[in-house]
């Protein structure tokens, strides 16, 4: 095993030779591994009491106004707000998975986001292990109040706002901001806060695609608050990264297994201890999974409002490099007009109206449901899977700045520009994909899915984590050889 | 750089750096900076030059290693003082000498306002640099955490920092209140290891009589900190601090709210703290029912049971104290019932009945009735009479407790048709499929059913040579080659990465790629695990067929089913089939410990019928179950023995080929017993498995024996390979679990224990006494996976009949007594087992009668919860307790009371 561990190292260690030799140009199928983000907040987010009356103001930072100002109001329910939002910050600040080459300094890299969007306020967060996404949905319930503005912003949650969350009471008022009005800040001559982190180019992307994996989620199963609060709390407190733990449903409660593959599969179940606290305030848990396993997502309902708290499949490997929207993106004809037009269609509704918008830009609800996977992939949609929806959000990262495609898909186009890509022929759909010193093998189904490759990659991950290159080399050889006639 | 400047870094002389510094004129800093620059990069090369060589004299050289340290240090001081803020922090990655702070002063650089926090961010350990240049009125006094970090540093040594600096009373000591760390930096970390007189608590405290220190402010400063719900770990310290500080009545009672604040902390040390001081506040004032109420409503759900429980106590006596407060008690209470102990639940109980009617609202009934299910069943009772007296109707009907009954092992025939109940494995069918498989194989913990569908799959088909042969395992071959590396051990791979160089090898090249492979190599060790051999001679044998250019012959054993199973019917088709003259005698004592049980009858008529001659005939029939006289070949009558009755001894092939060993003619028996031993007060337990017949140590073994070769296996260290050999011979696990179970680790992380683990889970195992030892110490081991695996077994056992509470009950009997497994493990484990079905249920409860013999006066100190469950297993099936030994045992014990309703 440990021998396979280092010739893995030693591949990334190829890896990385090849950025330094071919720089990290828009060309080159490598990405820089961590982009400057700069939070720039006018003051820190704080609970401030003016004449007897809580207010949590939540400093805001871009991306398109310095300092956006989207909602001003009441909250119904303070301390299951509070509660979340500190359970939501307890994820932002943990990194489930260090490396062990990494040290513990890159903690807490990033601050949660916040969309207030038609009908729904949603902050959003991520593990600094790119392993673990939470969202806290406030429906209008849970506030009395009217958006000021729609968007997406940064917020700043800085420890002294997270401990005067713990003491927020239900029987207390609370009223929240999301930035401050342009007389409010300047009455009060803040000083600007600013920050420069360097994101991960994995985090980053992690964020945007986890929606991948939450639009292909089922619902597996729904517990009450009190068998979820048992479930949660009997769970190991040891770590549980190193196997695959099956949570399967037993009656009305939850238990985990090692062999009763019929659950839903997660490992690091640690991650969950996020909604320990809340879930004797929660009406229920729904658990959601995908079919292959790769991804689990726990949501607790309090009416009001939810917490959604996705885990990736294994705590070391995180969302992103999935590749779960290549195929979609390597089939480029339609693409590009479709996402356009798609995009000219959101307008921050909190659930986007699937048979509307394939309507609107006249496509099938299918061919608009890929295109929707892949503007979640450049951070412009999020997806809902209480309501089993798209919402429009955008993320305020200049993820521009990334090369938004999947390395492995720029590796395949080099293949194709390096003509290394044929049909063999007499074997239907089979191809041959030359790739250094050794020729692969790639069997296609006859409308051009990806079956199986003859690669390592494919060997290990067949395509869970999506198709190699190899694959989407060919897939884009069939695209073009079948559109050429 | 003037030549001054250069030769006093030369020298080493800081001083006179700064002096001739500021006599340099902006202009020319730049120029400075990059010759600083250089030089720094000459002195790190030079000292990393000097400790890769040391030289003869270790005096000599630490003068000259610590005169290039002073001399870097002098250079680091020109360049920071002359550079940029991205030269700052790309230098203060090392220590910086105390000196730079006057330096920047004297260049002043247009960024100095931004260097404490700049360097602080860089590296905790400036902050002696920071705060050196926030009180020269320099820098703003920096915001991150690092800043109160690096103060925040070893006490051990030395001056403590308060005592050797009383401007920190200023800002920095209270800010330590509001700053978390992590790791070593944290002022729980450090006082965990520092003595009394040199911790920080007692710096505090010294500093608080002193004077320095306020105390009201020191006591607010310790609630805000504990507000902040640091880690459980790091806000101990807080709690406990607070416990030092002695905080006086009227102190106390000034911060009663804070207090109650505090109950809602997620941090149980916090929460408890705060109970015991509200409680104290409460005996002299008494705080207002309303107040209390809401505030220990969620202390009533903490996930401490002990809080939780005097929680509930106190909002008793509320309830006593003040009438008015009794609908909210009530609520809180029917809460409660929503916690997962039993004592809580209990405790909430008995408040609800305390009550009385006057509270009962619809509400109260309503939440009461959700809650009812998650109640605990020797409660549940209670809690139905609860709601059938408020709405009137009569409550359950009392029904006579009746024994529990066992369920009765599973007859042969049920057990033996468990064979189909493991997944038919189906063959390779073409050779793109066996590149797939095989390049699967090399990048998995090999499956052992793959990895023989793959070696069967080479046996068919590995032979035919289209054009394209090369291109097609091209790739294979190439992965194959990368992996193969001569420090590489592990069995199943090593043994993979050969096969595939041979398959991929030139016509006729296959044997001799083999001789040169990893595998070859670690054949000649004399450390070699001991089936290693076996993997030897069926990789040979592959590579001699892919010489030969035999195709269509696939493997005698080949497993049919998962788990290494081969149904009767079809090995007896196989071997009619073999084209060869005589099979390979490893694969086909292979395949005889590989058949399956179910189907022996009609597969032994079948192959009656054709009336065959040869011994390879005969041993099948004889393994089969049917007469045959004992041939000479030793290693495949001893196989053909084991696979016919594999716990008994046979005197037919005893007679012929006597001393085999264990498991040749002779069935292994094994007894265990565990052993302790004590060294500095702690007590270390071993197992020890003792088998007959014994082998003689260093004793050669016939590779083919493959069933004696189980006893000189060393403890597995790799997954795929334990995974591997349980496949060898499925029916004779006892000599597997046997092997296993004194290396298996219970109380730590042995992550490669589970492969044994899983063949427990094996839905055709029969339990004998090996297995079922191994699964009661799984049952109590530590680690999650290994305690999981052992559950998952265990139930699936019990639902299937072929392991009843009684068996499994006899051996934790004989554990239990040992110290060698945690019984608190045990109750929890079973607890998750029991709630699995009925029939789990019940035969845990059989188990744990079992178990509880011997005298209560000296029962295990941690025995508690495994009575508390049987209470209320007990109670779910509303049954009593019969087993005579069991009654006796538990009325000596404490717990007698709770199970009086139970005798009767």
């Amino acid at each position: 095993m440990s021998e396979r561990r280092r010739t893995d190292g030693a591949a990334r260690r190829e890896q990385r030779e090849e950025v330094a030799k071919g720089g990290r140009g828009a060309n080159s199928p490598f990405m820089p591994a961590t982009v400057e983000h700069t939070y720039r907040y006018e003051g820190h987010s704080e609970i401030v009491t003016t004449r007897g009356l809580r207010a949590l103001e939540l400093s805001t930072s871009g991306p398109h106004s310095e300092h956006p100002f989207f909602f001003e109001g009441a909250l119904t329910k303070p301390r299951l707000t509070a509660l979340a939002l500190r359970s939501l910050s307890k994820v932002v600040g943990s990194r489930f998975y260090a490396p062990p080459a990494m040290l513990q300094k890159i903690l807490a890299l990033a601050d949660p986001v916040v969309t207030c969007s038609r009908g729904m306020l949603r902050f959003e967060g991520f593990s600094s292990c790119a392993s673990t996404y939470v969202r806290v949905d406030l429906t209008p319930e849970a506030y009395k109040g009217e958006p000021r503005g729609l968007g997406t912003t940064n917020v700043d949650f800085n420890a002294e706002m997270r401990a005067a969350l713990a003491v927020v009471r239900d029987g207390d008022q609370l009223h929240l901001s999301v930035g401050r009005s342009a007389v409010v800040l300047k009455s009060k001559n803040r000083e600007v806060v600013e920050r420069k982190v360097p994101l991960p180019t994995r985090w980053l992307k992690g964020f945007v695609e986890v929606q991948s994996f939450l639009s292909r989620m089922q619902p597996f199963c729904k517990v009450s608050g009190t068998e979820a609060m048992r479930f949660l709390r009997g769970l190991p407190r040891a770590k549980t990264s190193k196997h695959r733990y099956y949570v399967v449903s037993r009656g009305k409660s939850l238990r985990t297994s090692l062999t009763e593959t019929s659950g839903v599969a997660t490992t690091g179940l640690e991650r969950l201890r996020a909604l320990e606290d809340l879930a004797p305030l929660a009406h229920d848990l729904c658990v959601y999974g995908t079919e292959d396993g790769q991804a689990s997502a726990w949501e607790l309902d309090f009416g009001a409002l939810r917490i959604t708290v996705a885990l990736s499949a294994e705590v070391w490997r995180g969302f992103s490099g999935e590749g779960q929207a290549l195929t979609a993106l390597a089939r480029r004809e339609t693409g590009p007009r479709l996402l356009a037009a798609l995009r000219a269609q959101l307008a921050w509704d909190s659930a986007l109206d699937l048979e509307g918008l394939a309507r609107n830009v006249r496509a099938e609800e299918h061919e608009v449901a890929d295109a929707l996977r892949v503007l979640g992939t450049h951070g412009l949609v999020g997806y809902d899977q209480h309501s089993a929806t798209f919402f429009h959000r955008e993320m305020p990262f200049e993820l521009e700045k990334l090369e938004l495609l999947s390395p492995r898909l720029s590796a395949a186009r080099a293949l194709i520009a390096k003509d290394a890509v044929q049909s063999i022929s007499g074997e239907e759909a089979m191809f041959c994909v030359r790739s250094r010193d050794v020729e692969h093998r790639v069997k296609l189904s006859a409308n051009g899915e990806p079956l199986r490759c003859t690669c390592p990659w494919y060997a290990k991950h067949k395509t869970m984590r999506g198709p190699c290159k190899h694959m989407l080399a060919a897939q884009i050889h069939w695209e073009s050889t079948r559109r050429d006639g | 750089m003037d030549d001054a400047l250069k030769e006093a870094i030369a020298a080493a002389d800081l001083p006179a750096c700064i002096l001739l510094l500021g006599k340099l004129k902006p202009p020319l800093r730049r120029a400075v900076s990059s010759s600083a620059h250089a030089s720094c990069k000459e002195l790190k090369q030079r000292m990393a030059s000097e400790a890769q060589e040391p030289g003869k004299g270790w005096e000599k050289y630490q003068a000259r290693y610590l005169r290039l340290a002073a001399q870097l240090d002098a250079a680091l001081l020109v360049a920071i003082a002359t550079g940029s803020a991205s030269e700052l922090t790309k230098l203060a990655k090392r220590p910086l000498p105390k000196e730079t702070a006057a330096a920047l002063a004297t260049t002043m650089p247009d960024w100095i306002g931004d260097a404490a926090e700049l360097l602080v961010s860089v590296d905790p350990r400036h902050d002696h640099i920071a705060r050196d240049l926030v009180r020269r009125g320099l820098s703003k006094r920096p915001t991150h955490d690092n800043y109160i970090l690096g103060l925040c540093g070893d006490t051990r040594f030395g001056k403590h920092p308060f005592d050797a600096d009383p401007e920190l009373f200023e800002y920095e000591a209270w800010r330590m209140f509001e700053v978390e760390g992590g790791g070593e930096s944290s002022l729980a970390a450090r006082d965990k290891y520092t003595s009394r007189e040199k911790s920080w608590t007692e710096a505090f405290l010294r500093h608080m009589r002193a004077g320095n220190l306020d105390r009201g402010r020191l006591i607010d400063a310790t609630l805000d900190a504990l507000a902040r719900d640091f880690a459980p770990f790091r806000a101990g310290w807080f709690s406990r601090f607070h416990g030092e500080l002695a905080v006086s009545a009227v102190e106390k009672a000034g911060r009663r709210d804070r207090y109650l604040h505090l109950l809602q902390s997620a941090v149980p040390a916090t929460v408890s703290m705060a109970f015991a001081t509200l409680q104290s506040i409460d005996a002299t004032t008494p705080i207002a029912a309303g107040l209390l109420v809401a505030a220990l409503h969620p202390v009533c759900l903490s996930r401490h049971k002990g809080i939780a429980v005097d929680a509930v106590k106190w909002l008793r006596g509320i309830g006593k104290r003040e009438a008015s407060s009794l609908t909210d008690v009530a609520t809180a209470l029917a809460n409660a019932l929503a916690h997962e102990s039993v004592d809580v639940q209990k405790a909430a109980m008995d408040g609800l009945q305390e009550c009385g009617a006057a509270v009962r609202t619809g509400e109260l009934e309503q939440l009461i009735g959700e809650r009812l299910e998650g109640i605990a069943p020797s409660l549940r009772k209670r809690a139905v009479d609860w709601l059938a007296s408020a709405t009137g109707a009569p409550g359950p009907a009392r029904t006579a407790k009746r024994a529990l009954v066992a369920v009765p092992a599973a007859p042969t025939k049920v057990r033996s048709s468990l064979l189909y109940q493991a997944r038919a494995i189906i063959p390779i069918s073409t050779q793109d499929e066996l590149i797939d498989a095989f390049s699967s194989l090399l990048e998995e913990d090999g499956d052992p059913d793959e990895v023989e569908r793959v070696f069967d799959g080479i046996a068919r088909l590995g032979a035919e040579r289209r054009v394209d042969f090369d291109a097609r395992v091209g790739p294979l071959a190439k992965r194959a080659r990368k992996l193969d590396k001569p420090h590489l051990y592990e069995p199943v791979l090593l043994t993979l990465i050969a096969l595939a160089r041979a398959w991929a090898a030139a016509k006729g090249a296959a044997r001799a790629s083999i001789e040169g492979s990893s595998l070859a190599a670690h054949m000649k060790e004399g450390h070699r695990p001991a089936h290693l051999p076996v993997l030897w001679r069926r990789v040979v044998a592959l590579a001699s067929q892919l010489d030969a250019g035999t195709t269509g012959v696939g493997l005698l054993s080949a497993p049919t089913h998962r788990g290494g199973l081969i149904a009767p019917d079809a090995l007896v088709r196989r071997l009619i089939a073999h084209k060869q003259d005589a099979p390979n005698a490893t694969d086909f004592c292979l395949a005889l410990l590989r058949l399956a049980t179910a189907g022996r009858p009609a597969a032994l008529r079948g192959l009656e019928k054709i009336n065959r001659e040869g011994e390879c005939f005969a041993a099948l029939t004889y393994a089969l179950g049917g007469k045959a006289k004992v041939g000479p070949t030793s290693a495949l009558w001893a196989a053909a023995c084991r696979a016919r009755t594999p716990r008994i001894t046979d005197p037919a092939v005893e007679k012929r080929h006597p001393h085999l060993g264990p498991d040749g003619a002779t069935a292994a028996s094994f007894c265990w017993n565990v052993k302790s031993r004590k060294s500095h007060g702690y007590t270390f337990h071993s197992l020890e498995v003792t088998v007959t017949p014994p082998l003689p140590s260093g004793a050669k073994v016939d590779p083919d024996l493959i069933a004696t070769l189980r006893h000189l296996e060393v403890h597995a260290a790799e997954k795929s390979y334990a995974r591997w050999l349980a496949t060898l011979w499925p029916a004779g696990s006892e000599s597997y679990f046997a092997r296993a179970a004194p290396h298996l680790e219970l109380n730590s992380s042995e992550w490669n224990d589970i492969a044994y683990y899983e063949a427990l889970c094996a839905p055709f195992l029969q339990f004998g006494p090996m297995a079922t030892l191994t699964l009661a110490m799984g049952l109590g081991a530590k680690e999650p996976s290994q305690s999981g695996m052992s559950a998952d077994a265990a139930i699936s056992a019990f639902d299937s009949q072929r392991l009843s509470g009684k068996e499994l009950g006899l051996v934790m009997r004989d554990l239990r007594s040992t110290g060698f497994i945690k019984l608190k493990r045990w109750a929890a484990v079973l607890e998750t087992v029991a709630g699995a079905s009925p029939v789990a249920s019940r035969e845990v409860a059989i188990a744990i009668q079992t178990c509880l013999r011997g005298d209560p006066a000296r029962a295990p100190r941690d025995e508690g919860a495994l009575l508390s469950l049987l209470v209320e297993l007990l109670a779910e099936h509303d049954a009593k307790l019969v087993d005579g030994a069991a009654r006796e045992y538990v009325l000596g014990t404490k717990r007698a009371r709770a199970f009086r309703p139970y005798m009767t």
